[in-house]
Parts: structure tokens; sequence; C-alpha cells
């Protein structure tokens, strides 16, 4: 059991045309290719697609993807419908959040909120929020504090039934 | 997750994993992957030529050095202009001479373009256009 690289990261280009609707070109590039190498190709073959397509290119997106080569079975009656929303407050005043699919009964309150000291819940919240992980909000501001988590149940999919 | 720009993908990837292992002991679902998205957005938006269609895409065929291993991309609403006006073909088969078609396959082999599964591919043999609903 093991997160493994896939052969190939994948570089997206995103267009537009008269009438709204979307479309996409997927290349692929080694997956050891660093992202500011990806950055700068992308740049010169969006400008080169520009002169060969009727439509707008919006931007464009570039994927590394792991993957578990043999993942593990998941609890029975396990649904990823059922989520932990959790949000915080971020440095800037604002607020930015994060879902965790399948949360467990065992870290819920009676009223749906998430047991704020439960052990779990603290690690995650310490790591999250003590400044060794990379992660921010979606304008690059600091995620300060834990303002409010709870259970949130999603609508389920034809594909999603059990 | 969302993070910094100038955090590299190793960095992203180290610390997701240092989540997910968090994450892991308060959910009965498991983990399958972690991707790592960088998205850039062209500012202002353009508009787009008041003809153009999506489902009008210029379908390109790749292969590597020894002609062997293959692959395909799309470019939506490609240009009229591009497409061969004589002979067998006519309308249907994009001019790989044109200039502007020669440098977009150039920027794209530059990337390197590989498959799906890592091959390098060294050259665009054939395009034409395809219809799509």
């Amino acid at each position: 059991m093991a997160l493994i690289n896939q052969p190939a990261g994948k570089l997206t280009i995103h267009y537009r045309d008269a009438s709204g609707s979307k479309g996409s070109t997927e290349f692929h590039f080694p997956y050891a290719t660093l992202a500011s190498v990806v950055f700068t190709a992308a740049d010169l073959l969006s400008a080169a697609l520009n002169a060969v397509t009727g439509a707008a290119i919006d931007g464009y997106s570039i994927t590394y993807t792991k993957f578990e080569d043999t993942p593990e079975a998941p609890d029975a009656f396990s649904r990823v419908e059922d989520k932990g929303t959790f949000i915080y407050r971020t440095s800037n005043a604002r607020t930015s959040l994060f879902t965790i699919p399948a949360i467990l009964n065992a870290v819920l309150l009676p009223n749906g909120d998430i047991d704020q000291t439960n052990i779990l819940i603290t690690a995650l919240n310490d790591a999250v929020v003590g400044g060794d992980l990379v992660f921010c909000s979606a304008d690059g501001s600091d995620l300060t504090a834990l303002l409010e988590a709870y259970q949130l149940f999603r609508g389920t999919t034809k594909a999603q039934r059990p | 997750m969302k993070a910094p720009l100038d955090a590299t993908v190793d960095t992203i990837f180290a610390d997701g994993l240092s989540l997910a292992a968090l994450i892991a002991p308060v959910t009965s679902a498991e983990l399958l992957r972690v991707r790592v998205i960088f998205k850039a957005v062209a500012t202002p938006r353009v508009a787009a030529d008041g003809d153009s269609a999506i489902l009008h895409a210029g379908a390109f065929f790749a292969q590597d050095e020894a002609e062997e291993r293959k692959t395909i991309f799309s470019v939506p609403a490609i240009l009229d202009s591009l497409l061969i006006s004589d002979g067998c073909g006519a309308g249907l088969i994009i001019d790989l001479l044109n200039e502007d078609v020669v440098e977009m396959i150039n920027q794209a082999l530059a990337l390197p373009m590989t498959d799906p599964f890592g091959n390098e591919m060294a050259s665009v043999f054939a395009a034409y256009r395809q219809s799509r609903r």
C-alpha cells in the first residue's frame, strides 16, 4: 500500500466559445517536470493556441496526481456525502473552509456540531493553524483559528448510491 | 486545501500527506488519491470570435521517435482558415505546414509533451477537424 505518482502530469487549457460553451485541451508532460517550467511552457503554448482557435482562452491548470496503488476497503456504510465541515478564520478577517467526507459519528455531538475537544479533532486543528503545514486560504492568508465545525449532508448522486 | 503559489509540489504533497494522516482517524472513508493543481486565469477575459464553436475541434495525432506510441490532443473551435481547401480532405484536414499550426505544435512538443503514460512525443503526423455534439 503506497501512494505512487501517475506516469505524467497534466496541463489543461480552458476555452470559451462565442456561445459561452466551455472546452479544453489536455497535454501530458513528464511527472518530474517542475511546475515553474510547465508554467513558462504553458504561457507560450497558450499564445500559440490562441492563433489557431476562434475560442477565447480563459486560463489553464497544471495537475500532479499521486494515487493509492492498493486502497483499503472503507468502513461498511461509510458515505462521502456525510461530511464534516470545518470553517476557519483567516489572518485577513475572512473565512475559509474544508470538508472531510464520511466524518465519523464518534467525533460528533448530539446537536450535529463536531466535538472540538475530541483529541483527534484538536490534533487536526493544531496542525492546520499551527503553521507547520503550508495550507492557507484561497487568497493566500493564514488560517488562524477554527470558527465552527459541524456535520453537513450533501445530496447523493445516482452514482453514490450503495 | 489551498496552498501558496510559491510552494513546491513536493512540499504540498508532503504536507498533504501529513494532513491526511490526521484526517484518516476521523473518517470512515479511505484515501484514494492526492492531487496538486496550479491554476492560471486570463485577466482580463477576452471575447471569443463571433462564429467560434467549441464542438468544431482540431484533432492532432502525435507519435514518439520510433513512431510506435501515439497520442491525441484536440483544440476546440479550430479556425476554418487552417483547413486545406483543395483535393482529398478539403475542408477537413488541417494544414500542418501552416505557420501558426507549426508554432503551436512546436510549443506543445516543447513541454515536453508525453502520452498519458509518460512516453515523450516527437512529432505530430496528422490532424483533422472533428465535429462533436
